[in-house]
């Protein structure tokens, strides 16, 4: 089919407009990957284009840091094993809430949602921390996060979507509560948990806060806070006296280029059970 | 079967959740109290100190560490923190009542946190352990002069409760940490024009210097002066509230709402409300910056950018004027890195027509960062001990500097550094991690730059000794030395202010009462959405009008009695701490 001049001045234009858009989005990232690969003098001065002055200094300085590789082991590990308990943790309540005959069905639900809208504060939450002995635990990573309520809700709408059909007819074949769960649900629900485990790993791979209220074990730190603590060590007083060789913003964007990598990396994996999982449950006709 | 089904649905359910909650340390591993024996062997204590080096983590085990635990029996198990976060990590320790052996208290609110940790006794009263457990602090009078004032000044009832380390200064005499940086180089270009005020000849001079360079290495604008305005209320104000008194020899006692200062030479609290009198710092600061902005020299992005953006234009060199100081060594780097090594900044001493004085030396007699001990510590006697072993002056060297023959040497009875000493970069993370250099900093008794009274040269050698101030200097130093016929940066600056060169103020006015604190919180929200209008008024008829309708606004926020507060508290402190200061002054040799 011939395209007609004043079709392809439009296609032209709106490929324009959102080869513009696409560029608006990519350079934040190029800018990050470009000035991380730079030299720190150079970084100052600005680096928007090419890198200049390629070298890995930045890095080895952050890989210098004291603690930095037994972060990057917990940060995994957060990340790993929260995101698995957060699926299998969420995936089931999800699921179980949809059971028409558990008990206080509505109400457990209820509760759980009605923790996105109240929060108990941050000192009723250090104390529950402590009380049941999660200071200093890796266990304090991946247990208080294993249940999110916004998952279970997510869930919860994506397996009242299936067809009730394929749990009853499981479960006239004599399949229980696990066997229903695991080789009938999960499997059929690998767009909604996709979806949950690429929120569930970013915000692991990101936090911190926990790790600076209750975690004083050198072992136990996490990467994010390896690196937040490192841009802050370049006090002050240390430029006063110049005592500091490093160029905060050099360092700053290769912290931030460590940090964003292996979610970018993440992403395009997961992208086509995300959009589907996200999307689900939004239509019901 | 249907009910059997049910109830392992729910038991499955309430395994998960039991699951969450029950699985943790055993309750012995987190005794947050010092652990070990304390009967004169060594025992381990937990210390939240103000420092984020990453090295500064768990147990320390670096040379310095190991001198401690020799010493004083100690083995530190660090947990690192800030001011900023300090502030949410102590309400939580406090309410859980999870204080470590010896912890920061932030500097913002600490008469609060005291005040809080005192009533549910979970803070040690320090005094009776002083005489058997702190020899250091007891026989120099610096820290004594510290504790009188923790005493009166920190405390809900009259007794110790926290001791201020980092006492004395951090500034050595090559420069202040705030004042007028203009670049020397340009100005010798200019033929050293006279400079004899503030409002008129500085804004001048630096008007004929952005004539004189206007563009910076790589073709980008320079303006003469900058600021971070677009940064948030008390810190994007901060050039109006700092610049001119330090340069004239003042501090703001109240930063906040910028009412009431003190004069250093005197330490007497200057009977004036500063945003009522248009001839106070604070209005001639304003004023300064409107006609920098009418004249073109203000970069106009100043109202829109924050510190770090404006720090990027500092460190290529597009600003010709300067107030931090801390920001002088990275224009400098730039300098040497694109090959200009002849340009440079340094701090013009006070001018004559406005002041004899200026902040050289910014002394922190009451110390800088405030260290509890906590009640529940099973060794409070050895957390004292730790304590007073920084408030030793051989010992703060050893955190600085190590121990002798390592980077430094005594000649002729004082403490040199090796040249190869001052030739390292003593940020390596492998030489903190092994030899824990300056990775303790916050917990010294002493600030870098204090003079040891033993040897009359500064504790850290590497940044403070005449031979790193020698180190230092370039181009323009030397040519500012020649200019004014002096030797050495300090002792021209000295004998540049005779009114004095060294603050000494030790005010804590605390808070306002309750009825007056909101008004002053409104105050303060008013104060910085207006002066920036005053500011970019395009005349001095403008601005003049603005001034006055910005006065007259000032009435609703009872301004008058707020005043009169602070004036009061001022006063009262004054007459009470005037025997501290003098000893204090006394110890430090200062007139």
């Amino acid at each position: 089919m011939k395209i007609a001049p004043k079709d392809r001045a439009v296609n032209i234009v709106i490929g324009a407009i959102l080869f513009l858009f696409a560029l608006i989005c990519i350079y934040p990232l190029y800018f990050v990957a470009i000035n991380s690969f730079s030299s720190p003098d150079e970084v100052t001065k600005g680096v928007y284009f090419l890198p200049r002055g390629i070298t890995l200094e930045n890095f080895d300085y952050v890989f210098e840091t004291p603690l930095i590789f037994t972060g990057v082991i917990v940060s995994v590990s957060r990340t790993v094993i929260g995101t698995l308990l957060n699926v299998l943790f969420c995936g089931f309540l999800g699921y179980m809430v949809t059971v028409k005959d558990l008990p206080f069905r509505k109400w457990i639900y209820r509760m759980v949602v009605a923790t996105m809208y109240f929060t108990s504060g941050l000192i009723p939450w250090y104390m529950l921390m402590v009380k049941i002995n999660f200071k200093n635990s890796f266990l304090l990573y991946v247990l208080p996060g294993a249940i999110s309520a916004f998952y279970v809700v997510l869930i919860k709408t994506y397996v009242e979507s299936l067809p009730a059909s394929l749990e009853e007819s499981a479960s006239l074949d004599g399949a229980g509560t696990l066997t229903i769960f695991f080789k009938i649900i999960l499997p059929v629900c690998k767009p909604v948990l996709a979806c949950v485990a690429v929120f569930g790993a970013v915000w692991q791979w990101n936090s911190w806060s926990d790790n600076m209220f209750l975690v004083t074990d050198a072992k136990l730190q996490t990467l994010q806070y390896l690196l937040y603590r490192m841009m802050q060590s370049a006090s002050m007083s240390d430029a006063i006296t110049g005592q500091t060789s490093i160029q905060p913003m050099a360092i700053r964007l290769t912290m931030t280029f460590i940090t964003i990598l292996p979610i970018l990396l993440v992403y395009p994996f997961m992208q086509r059970f995300f959009v589907k999982g996200i999307m689900l449950g939004s239509v019901k006709g | 079967m249907k009910r059997t089904k049910l109830l392992s649905k729910t038991a499955l359910l309430m395994a998960m959740i039991l699951a969450c909650t029950s699985c943790g340390n055993t309750p012995n591993d987190e005794d947050n109290s010092g652990s070990g024996s304390g009967d004169g062997k060594t025992v381990t204590l937990k210390v939240m100190s103000a420092s984020t080096n990453p090295n500064g983590t768990g147990p320390m085990d670096n040379e310095v560490a190991k001198i401690i635990e020799q010493d004083v029996g100690i083995v530190m198990d660090l947990i690192p923190t800030t001011e900023q976060d300090c502030q949410q990590q102590l309400p939580a320790l406090i309410a859980s009542n999870d204080l470590p052996d010896v912890f920061f208290i932030p500097e913002t609110d600490t008469m609060k946190y005291i005040d809080m940790m005192h009533q549910g006794g979970q803070i040690l009263a320090l005094d009776d352990y002083l005489e058997e457990y702190a020899p250091n602090m007891m026989s120099d009078p610096l820290a004594q002069a510290s504790i009188e004032l923790k005493k009166s000044t920190l405390s809900p009832d009259g007794k110790l409760y926290a001791i201020g380390m980092q006492r004395g200064t951090y500034d050595s005499g090559l420069q202040p940490v705030v004042g007028q940086f203009i670049r020397w180089d340009l100005y010798k270009e200019l033929g050293y024009p006279e400079l004899k005020d503030y409002d008129t000849d500085l804004l001048e001079v630096l008007a004929q210097m952005q004539e004189l360079e206007n563009e910076n290495n790589e073709g980008e604008k320079v303006y003469a002066v900058g600021g971070w305005f677009g940064d948030a209320q008390g810190w994007g104000d901060w050039h109006i509230t700092y610049n001119l008194a330090y340069a004239e020899g003042y501090t703001c006692l109240t930063p906040g709402d910028r009412i009431l200062y003190s004069d250093i030479a005197t330490n007497e609290v200057v009977e004036t409300n500063a945003q009522t009198d248009k001839d106070s710092l604070f209005w001639r600061a304003v004023k300064w910056y409107n006609k920098a902005y009418q004249m073109g020299i203000l970069d106009p992005d100043s109202f829109t950018q924050k510190q770090d953006q404006y720090e990027d234009k500092v460190k290529t060199g597009r600003y010709l004027y300067i107030n931090p100081g801390w920001e002088i060594q990275s224009v400098h780097d730039y300098f040497d890195s694109t090959g200009q090594t002849d340009k440079g900044f340094t701090c013009l001493p006070p001018m004559t027509d406005d002041t004899d004085k200026f902040t050289l030396y910014r002394y922190y007699i009451a110390g800088q960062f405030n260290y509890g001990v906590s009640a529940n510590c099973k060794y409070p006697e050895k957390a004292v001990s730790l304590l007073d072993w920084f408030s030793s002056y051989d010992n703060a060297r050893i955190c600085y500097d190590g121990p002798e023959g390592n980077h430094w040497e005594t000649v002729d009875g004082v403490p040199t550094p090796k040249e190869e000493y001052l030739d390292i970069d003593r940020a390596d993370p492998e030489i903190q991690k092994t030899e824990g250099l300056n990775i303790m900093d916050k917990l010294i008794g002493y600030g870098y730059g204090t003079i040891d009274p033993k040897t009359g040269t500064a504790i850290d050698l590497y940044s403070s000794s005449t031979q790193a101030i020698e180190k230092k200097m370039r181009t323009v130093h030397k040519d500012m030395l020649s200019h004014y016929g002096y030797d050495t940066m300090p002792e021209m600056y000295e004998a540049l202010s005779p009114g004095g060169t060294i603050d000494m103020t030790v005010y804590n006015l605390g808070s306002l009462p309750e009825e007056l604190q909101t008004l002053d919180a409104s105050l303060q929200s008013y104060q910085f959405k207006n002066l920036f209008k005053c500011i970019m008024a395009k005349d001095d008829a403008e601005f003049e009008k603005l001034q006055d309708e910005y006065i007259d606004g000032l009435d609703a926020f009872k301004i008058d009695e707020i005043y009169e507060y602070w004036l009061g508290v001022a006063k009262q402190q004054q007459e009470e701490l005037k025997p501290v200061i003098s000893q204090a002054a006394e110890a430090l040799g200062i007139e």
